[in-house]
């Protein structure tokens, strides 16, 4: 009994694990004030989900949900490369509302409110992951993969320029870089890998509708990103832990139920100013935030 | 070197909350008693809330009295806070707990429990309009179902008075199946939807989308909203846009009193459940406003009758799994808060509802 | 002829509203140059306030509106103390203080949350008056003092920028805070003054909400978006520049939804933030360089 629990947290940690990652390479190693991330979980998400429905393979809804979000990272790298910092916060934001209207409103595709249920689990070599084990040992090595190839690109020459133009556009610019092709490919990974880490959420829970994808659900990965340190990977998986498991904890504190909920958000809000004021650099981080 | 000082330090914190964890999750496993025993997942937080929170006063109401009776029976609550992986994470929790049996509330959270309950052959009763079931053995449903909540109005609508309508319908899941119904009932009775349009979940400002209905001058509008709030808004509004039509609504939500007080509502149509209208086959009502001081909100009878079902089914002893599923089923009818219902074989078990109409703030039933 | 008048006053109604919560907002961040999206909770701060003051503890009407104001003020200048200051002291940059407010407001709609409950209140004090009649489209009277008081109030912000002397402070500052500094202007004081001015402006703005529409812990986020929306379409940093596009979004809100199904009210308003950002950040009136930040 135990492990069917711990297996339920342990796939939502693998999946957010995922999403906070691909954040960290956007916002910690390259700078970029993406607000917006969540919309590339849902398009991931919703990618898959209708793939899955029409009968395609596993392998081709998950494949289909990282490239159609990465395209959309490409897209929005496009207007957005001029702005910086508090403006391209906003227009990312902007951005994440956008995918969100379109979710609620374009109801012949996503069935609007309704949501989408009954997602297949993914049927791998004739295998159906349909008991949790299996869908965990599936996010695992999901994880693990998408974390070597993002500590690949960041430990490579290209993860210097990429750490370079986050540092100092111009500099980087005048040294020859092309900040932009540089900005849009690493928007683009980054969408890449949220978009599976939608594929899977979408096939655990087997239902998702757009509630799921509002920008508020960026505030835990948002959390995970600046709690683990800026351009840290191994900080980051550190605070996807401790930062899922201990509301979890909570429950243990005893409080009435209608309280858990906002107790919780009191504690990330906490500690996210917390944090910010005394220990900008998160834990692990090595740069402050631009 | 201070960074790997640090590296220990996480390793260690993150090595302790697991070890947390897994203390706690253990301590969370009961011995396996003799005692029947509920999970809730309700709405506990977010816009939703106050359904949440009424389910789970009835099923307190109900549950004390049974103990009375000397009949154990255990209920943990659990806030799904109208979240799909929150509702799978607390079901995840409770069944730790050994729970025989879940309460769901929420099309959204329902959605995401029903494939999970079926494969691990946990009954769930749903009090949820929309969600249609197939395949579905493990899940029934205690709450009227869309039709059941169009067919309220049109059973004894005047339709030589009201030939053309106007449909206002939240954008959710609720709000969609009952406009479906409306138009269902609507054809069949030969009334004319002459405008129909959806509204976010809330909105505030019904102006222009009124002034939309105004144009097209229907006899009546119909609002179909999840929650007070988006019941008096139009109504509100249609007041003063001075809206010459008469206003029904279909969600029950002006039946309650303390919501019939928050604007001039005389004149208008909404839905009641039997018990409102004390047509009960128990003393919920009175129980309910002896313990909590006030008027129950809807959601309230659901929350008694559901506890009150589980505990004649079982007769107080502890089944799970497809004896607990059959049990209820073998019940066939139960004598809720809101009349004597059926426990229909496909899982619905739907109490009526009536049309009434608001006289001098009281509630007068519509008949044909 | 007369639905375009009605729709022409449903859009002012609005624009009246936005206009209160943009141009707070954009005081404070013309000032203090980062967005501060807890605004938003400083205005669903004063509406419960009055809802406390009036409904709960039944204190006179007006005695309370003053304190919910008054409430907010001090809630918007306590978080500038507490927070901003704090992390201004350590150099933090626009999107740091950006996701800080972010964590104020989650912080502060929590709270609510626990304390008042999460199902919408309202406020008994006007009840449902008979509208007047202006060439044949309606609006009730509280209406027409939420556009009076926005137009006052705006007028008043105008010319308290232009004429007092810490108003010209504030736009110095906001112009070029070194410089400032250097003719004598303390920059933290000026910080503080805008967060009182606009967030007394924002309580004003909560208890007209409250008294139009109604109470839910959660009412501060949809507003502030709006108000920033309003704000980057008229132009950022420029307080007439939000208030012009305040009215504007109101206006093409109701028009639009006169057309298109009133489900994409919001997506207009997200629609037209996106596409200013990315081809007019400047909005209509701004001067400021776009993103000169950093």
């Amino acid at each position: 009994m135990i492990e069917a629990y711990l297996i339920h947290l342990l796939i939502l940690i693998g999946i957010y694990l995922i999403l906070a990652i691909s954040l960290q390479l956007a916002l910690g190693f390259n700078g970029l004030s993406n607000f917006g991330h969540i919309a590339f979980f849902g398009i991931g998400a919703y990618t898959s989900a209708l793939l899955a429905l029409s009968g395609w393979s596993f392998l081709i809804c998950f494949v289909s949900a990282g490239i159609l979000a990465m395209i959309f990272g490409f897209l929005l790298a496009i207007p957005t490369n001029k702005l910086k910092g508090d403006y391209l916060a906003l227009a990312t934001m902007g951005f994440s509302f956008v995918v969100y209207a379109v979710l609620l409103n374009w109801t012949e595709l996503t069935r609007g409110p309704l949501g989408i249920p009954g997602i297949p689990r993914p049927v791998l070599l004739g295998y159906s992951l349909s008991d949790n084990f299996s869908f965990l040992i599936l996010t695992a090595v999901i994880a693990l993969a998408s974390y070597f190839v993002i500590y690949r690109i960041t430990k490579s020459p290209f993860g210097k320029v990429i750490e370079s133009i986050r540092d100092d556009e111009l500099a980087s610019r005048i040294l020859g870089k092309n900040s932009f092709k540089t900005k849009s490919i690493i928007l683009g990974v980054s969408a890449f890998f949220a978009g599976i880490a939608g594929s899977l959420y979408a096939s655990y829970i087997t239902f998702i509708d757009p509630s799921s994808f509002t920008m508020m659900q960026l505030v835990p990965v948002l959390l995970i990103v600046i709690v683990g340190g800026l351009a840290s990977l191994p900080g980051t998986i550190m605070a996807t832990f401790i930062l899922m498991l201990v509301p979890e904890a909570l429950r243990f504190v005893g409080f009435p139920s209608s309280i858990i909920g906002p107790m919780r958000q009191i504690l990330y809000a906490l500690i996210l100013i917390i944090i910010l004021i005394y220990k900008p650099k998160g834990f692990y981080g090595k740069v402050e935030m631009v | 070197m201070i960074k790997s000082r640090n590296k220990l330090v996480w390793v260690l914190i993150a090595i302790l909350i697991l070890a947390g964890v897994i203390i706690y999750v253990n301590d969370q496993k009961q011995p396996k008693d003799d005692v029947i025993k509920i999970g809730a997942i309700l709405p506990l937080t977010g816009a939703t809330a106050q359904y949440g929170e009424s389910l789970r006063d009835g099923m307190e109401l109900a549950k004390e009295e049974l103990v009375k009776k000397g009949l154990n029976l255990e209920i943990y609550y659990e806030d799904s806070a109208g979240d799909p992986k929150q509702a799978v994470s607390a079901y995840q929790n409770l069944k730790l707990k050994d729970i025989d049996i879940i309460v769901s509330a929420l099309s959204r959270s329902s959605m995401a429990l029903v494939p999970i309950v079926n494969n691990d052959k946990i009954p769930l009763i749903m009090t949820v309009v929309s969600a249609k079931m197939e395949k579905t053995p493990y899940v029934l449903r205690f709450y009227p179902n869309d039709t059941g909540y169009a067919d309220a109005h049109f059973s004894v609508i005047n339709t030589t008075k009201y030939k053309k309508i106007s449909v206002l319908y939240v954008n959710d899941e609720f709000g969609i199946s009952l406009k479906d119904a409306i138009n269902q009932n609507a054809k069949e009775k030969g009334v004319q939807v002459v405008y129909e349009e959806d509204f976010e979940p809330g909105t505030k400002d019904y102006r222009t989308i009124l002034l939309k209905v105004k144009e097209t001058s229907p006899d009546a509008v119909m609002v179909v909203g999840a929650s007070p709030a988006e019941i008096i808004g139009p109504l509100k509004t249609m007041k003063e846009l001075e809206i010459n039509a008469d206003f029904f609504e279909i969600a029950t939500a002006l039946s309650i009193k303390s919501v019939r007080s928050q604007t001039d509502t005389e004149g208008a149509y909404t839905t009641a459940f039997p018990f409102v209208l004390n047509k009960s086959g128990n003393e919920f009502k009175e129980q309910y406003t002896k313990k909590y001081r006030e008027e129950p909100f809807f959601a309230a009878p659901f929350g008694y009758d559901i506890v009150n079902l589980i505990s004649e089914a079982t007769k107080g002893e502890k089944v799970s799994g497809e004896e607990l599923l059959n049990k209820i089923y073998a019940l066939k009818t139960f004598n809720s808060s809101n009349e004597i219902v059926e426990i229909k074989e496909n899982g619905e078990i739907n109490p009526a509802l009536y049309s009434v109409k608001i006289v001098n703030g009281e509630l007068e039933e519509v008949k044909v | 002829m007369s639905i375009v008048i009605q729709l022409l006053i449903n859009g002012l109604i609005a624009g009246a509203i936005y206009a209160l919560v943009s141009s707070g907002f954009s005081l404070i961040y013309s000032t203090n140059k980062f967005v501060h999206f807890a605004h938003g909770s400083v205005i669903a701060f004063s509406a419960y306030m009055l809802y406390l003051f009036f409904a709960v503890l039944g204190l006179n009407f007006g005695f309370s509106m003053i304190l919910a104001v008054l409430f907010a003020s001090l809630l918007g200048l306590a978080m500038n103390f507490i927070v901003y200051r704090e992390l201004r002291k350590r150099k933090a940059s626009g999107v740091i203080l950006l996701i800080a407010s972010f964590g104020l407001l989650i912080l502060l709609e929590s709270l609510i949350l626990i304390f008042f409950g999460a199902d919408v209140k309202t406020i008994d004090y006007i009840h449902v008056a008979k509208g007047l009649d202006i060439f044949g489209a309606i609006i009730t009277p509280l209406q027409i003092i939420i556009i009076l008081v926005s137009i006052i109030l705006l007028v008043s912000l105008f010319f308290f920028m232009k004429k007092t002397k810490i108003g010209k402070a504030m736009r110095a500052v906001s112009d070029n805070r070194d410089v400032a500094e250097i003719v004598g202007i303390s920059s933290e004081k000026i910080y503080n003054w805008s967060f009182i001015i606009g967030s007394a402006i924002a309580g004003i703005a909560g208890v007209l909400v409250a008294l139009e529409q109604n109470l839910d812990p959660t009412m501060g986020t949809g507003l502030v978006i709006k108000g920033f929306t309003a704000a980057i379409i008229g132009g950022i940093g420029s307080v007439p520049g939000a208030i012009l596009g305040a009215f504007l979004l109101g206006l093409v809100e109701n028009f639009g939804i006169w057309y298109l199904p009133s489900g994409y009210k919001d997506a207009i308003a997200f629609v037209l933030l996106f596409i200013f950002l990315l081809f007019r950040p400047n909005g209509i009136l701004g001067k400021n360089k776009v993103g000169d930040k950093g």
